[in-house]
C-alpha cells in the first residue's frame, strides 16, 4: 500500500534519537471492524510525540495499545508488534501490569480517586511494593507536576475538592509517582479551560527532559505548540509522520495539508 | 372581546378531560398515602392504649415476656433479643456471601455470565418466604440436629440460616448496584498505574462504593428484622433471652403472628401488646431505612 511505503521511509528519517516504542505493522480490530490498519512508527526518547487526526480516526485506540489498556475492551484483536525498548509488550510471557508500571497514562477527563491528595499520589507506589520514603516521592511527584505549591498545606483533603485543572495535574503527579519511562496522554486538556491548558502544556515541556511523552489531541494548535514529532492518522491509517514543524508547514501528503490547514476534521 | 387566535375548537373539552385525569391520578396517589397514615395512626392509638396500662420503661427494659400467662409480664427484651439473634445470624451469612457475589458479578464476571446470574439472583429474591420457612424446618433443622444432637426442633440457628439465604439476593443485588455505580474511569486510572484486578477492586472500587455497600447491609438487616414467615415456622414461640442458637426463641414478628392467630379478645391489654410490639418494630425498621437512604443519597452525590 502507498501509505505503508511512505511511513517506512519516514521512520528512518525521524529516528535520530533512540526509540522507546516501535510500532510495527499494527492492525487493531473491534470485532471485525478495523480501527487501526498497518500502522508503523517509532516514538523517540525524551521527546513529545503528538498523534492528531479527525474524530474516530483511531488515535486513542493506538495510544491505548501502547500500555495494553485495550485489553479491557471485549472483542479487541491486534496484529503486528509493539516493542518497548526492543521487547514485544504483547509477547506471551509479558505481564501487562508490568507494562503499565513503566508506561503511565493520563486520561481525557481527570479521574482522581475519591481519596486524599496524598493517597492519590502514593497509591501507585504503595501497591507496587515501593519501599523508599513515600512522602518524599509524593512531594517530588507533585513538584514535577507543578502542583506542590497549591496543595502542600492540604495534602489530606479530598482530591475531588480540587479544580479540574488541578485534578488533571494531580493525575499527572499520580502517574509520575510510578517513575515511568513513558507517559501517554489521551487528550489531557480537552476538559480544561485555556488557563489550565496552558499550565499543562508548560508542564509537558518540563517533563520531556525526563520522560517520553505521547499525546493524542484533536487540537492542532496544541500539537503544533508542544510536540517535536507529529503523526497524522486518518481512518485508522498513518498518513504522515515527521517533525512537527515539517508536518505543519511543509506537509508531504495532500490530506495532511488539508487537515492541518483546517479544511476538514 | 375578540376571540383569541390560539383558542381551538376542542380546547374547553380537552381541558376538562385533563383536569379529570389529573384528579383520578391524584386520588390514587392519595390513597396510598392515606393507607400508610391510617396504619400509623391505628398503631399509635392502640400502642397508646397499651401504654396506659404498662409503663413504657417496663416494656422497653423488662426481661420477661409473658403477656398471655399468669403472672403477666410485659418486658419486650426477649423478643428484641430473639429478633437480634436472627438478624445477626442472617447477616453473618448474607453480608460476606452477598458482598463476595456482588464483587464477582460487578468486577470479575464476563458479560455472558452476568446476563445469566443477575436474573437468577432476582428470581431467588422472588421465592415466597413461607417456602424458606418450610425449607428451614424440614431440611436445615435436621441437618443442624445431625451435627448438634441437643438442637431443639424449633431453633434460632435454622431460622437465621434461611433468613440469611433469603436476604442474600437483595444484598448481592444492592451491593452490585453500588459497585457498578463507581465510574469506569476510576478503574482505568488504577489499571494504568499497574494495579492488578484484585487491587483495583479491593483498593479503589470497594472504598469508592463503601457508603452504598454499607447502605445495602442496613437495608438487608432491616429486611431480616421484618421477616416473619420463616422465623414463625422455624424459630419457635418461646420468648427467651438466650445466646444459644440451638434453642427455640421468639421474634417480634413471630409474636404478632401468634397473637393474631389466637383467640385473644379485641380491646384487652393482651391484644394491644401486638400493636406495641408492631410500633417498636416499625420504629426500628423505619429508622434503619432512613439511615440507609441518607447514606445512599450522599453516595450518589459524589459521582453525579
Amino acid at each position: 500500500m502507498n501509505t505503508q511505503t511512505t511511513s517506512d521511509a519516514q521512520i528512518s528519517s525521524v529516528a535520530q534519537s533512540r526509540s522507546v516504542l516501535d510500532v510495527i505493522d499494527v492492525t487493531i480490530r473491534y470485532g471485525t471492524k478495523p480501527a487501526i490498519q498497518n500502522v508503523s512508527l517509532s516514538i523517540p526518547q525524551h521527546r513529545i510525540t503528538a498523534i492528531i487526526g479527525p474524530s474516530g480516526c483511531g488515535k486513542s485506540t493506538l495510544l491505548r495499545a501502547f500500555n495494553r489498556m485495550n485489553d479491557f475492551i471485549p472483542n479487541v484483536g491486534m496484529e503486528g508488534r509493539i516493542l518497548y525498548l526492543g521487547s514485544d509488550i504483547y509477547a506471551r510471557e509479558v505481564d501487562p501490569v508490568e507494562v503499565r508500571r513503566r508506561i503511565g497514562m493520563v486520561f481525557q477527563k481527570p479521574n482522581p480517586f475519591p481519596k486524599s491528595i496524598l493517597q492519590n499520589v502514593a497509591w501507585g507506589p504503595s501497591i507496587n511494593g515501593f519501599t523508599g520514603n513515600l512522602e518524599d516521592r509524593v512531594e517530588q511527584s507533585l513538584r514535577r507536576a507543578a502542583l506542590w505549591e497549591e496543595v502542600s498545606d492540604r495534602l489530606h483533603e479530598s482530591a475531588l475538592a480540587l479544580s479540574g485543572g488541578q485534578q488533571q495535574r494531580l493525575c499527572i503527579a499520580r502517574a509520575l509517582a510510578m517513575e515511568p519511562d513513558v507517559i501517554l496522554m489521551d487528550e489531557p486538556c480537552s476538559a480544561l479551560d485555556p488557563v489550565s491548558t496552558a499550565r499543562i502544556e508548560d508542564l509537558m515541556f518540563e517533563l520531556k527532559e525526563r520522560y517520553t511523552i505521547v499525546i493524542v489531541t484533536h487540537n492542532m494548535q496544541q500539537a503544533a505548540r508542544v510536540s517535536s514529532l507529529t503523526a497524522f492518522l486518518e481512518n485508522g491509517s498513518l498518513v504522515e509522520y515527521g517533525e512537527t514543524d515539517q508536518v505543519f508547514t511543509r506537509p508531504r501528503n495532500q490530506r495532511t495539508e488539508e487537515y492541518v490547514t483546517g479544511r476538514f476534521g | 372581546m375578540a376571540k383569541s387566535p390560539l383558542a381551538g375548537a376542542g380546547t374547553r373539552k380537552s381541558r376538562t378531560k385533563e383536569e379529570l385525569i389529573r384528579f383520578v391520578l391524584f386520588l390514587c396517589a392519595f390513597l396510598s398515602i392515606l393507607t400508610t397514615l391510617s396504619i400509623i395512626a391505628i398503631l399509635a392509638w392502640e400502642a397508646y392504649s397499651f401504654f396506659r396500662e404498662v409503663r413504657v420503661f417496663d416494656f422497653l427494659s423488662g426481661t420477661r415476656w409473658t403477656p398471655l400467662l399468669e403472672p403477666r409480664s410485659f418486658g419486650v427484651l426477649p423478643l428484641v433479643a430473639g429478633t437480634l439473634q436472627i438478624v445477626i445470624g442472617a447477616s453473618l451469612i448474607a453480608i460476606p456471601v452477598g458482598l463476595a457475589s456482588a464483587i464477582y458479578l460487578a468486577e470479575f464476571a464476563s458479560a455472558g455470565v452476568r446476563r445469566v446470574l443477575k436474573p437468577v439472583l432476582e428470581i431467588l429474591a422472588g421465592i415466597p418466604t413461607v417456602v424458606y420457612g418450610y425449607f428451614a424446618l424440614t431440611f436445615v433443622t435436621p441437618l443442624i440436629a445431625a451435627i448438634f444432637p441437643q438442637t431443639q426442633i424449633f431453633n434460632a440457628a435454622s431460622a437465621s440460616i434461611v433468613v440469611g439465604i433469603m436476604v442474600l439476593p437483595m444484598t448481592a443485588s444492592l451491593c452490585d448496584d453500588a459497585l457498578r455505580a463507581v465510574p469506569e474511569s476510576l478503574r482505568q486510572g488504577a489499571f494504568a498505574l499497574g494495579a492488578t484486578q484484585f487491587e483495583v477492586t479491593l483498593r479503589v472500587v470497594l472504598p469508592a462504593a463503601l457508603s452504598g455497600v454499607m447502605a445495602s447491609f442496613v437495608l438487608a438487616a432491616s429486611r431480616a428484622i421484618g421477616e416473619t414467615m420463616a422465623v414463625t415456622l422455624a424459630a419457635g414461640a418461646t420468648p427467651k433471652m438466650t445466646l444459644n442458637p440451638l434453642q427455640s426463641i421468639q421474634t417480634m414478628t413471630a409474636y404478632i403472628v401468634q397473637v393474631s392467630l389466637g383467640d385473644t379478645p379485641v380491646g384487652t391489654v393482651e391484644y394491644q401488646t401486638i400493636f406495641a410490639v408492631a410500633a417498636l418494630l416499625f420504629a426500628i425498621t423505619l429508622s434503619m431505612n432512613i439511615i440507609a437512604h441518607r447514606v445512599l443519597a450522599r453516595f450518589r452525590e459524589v459521582y453525579e
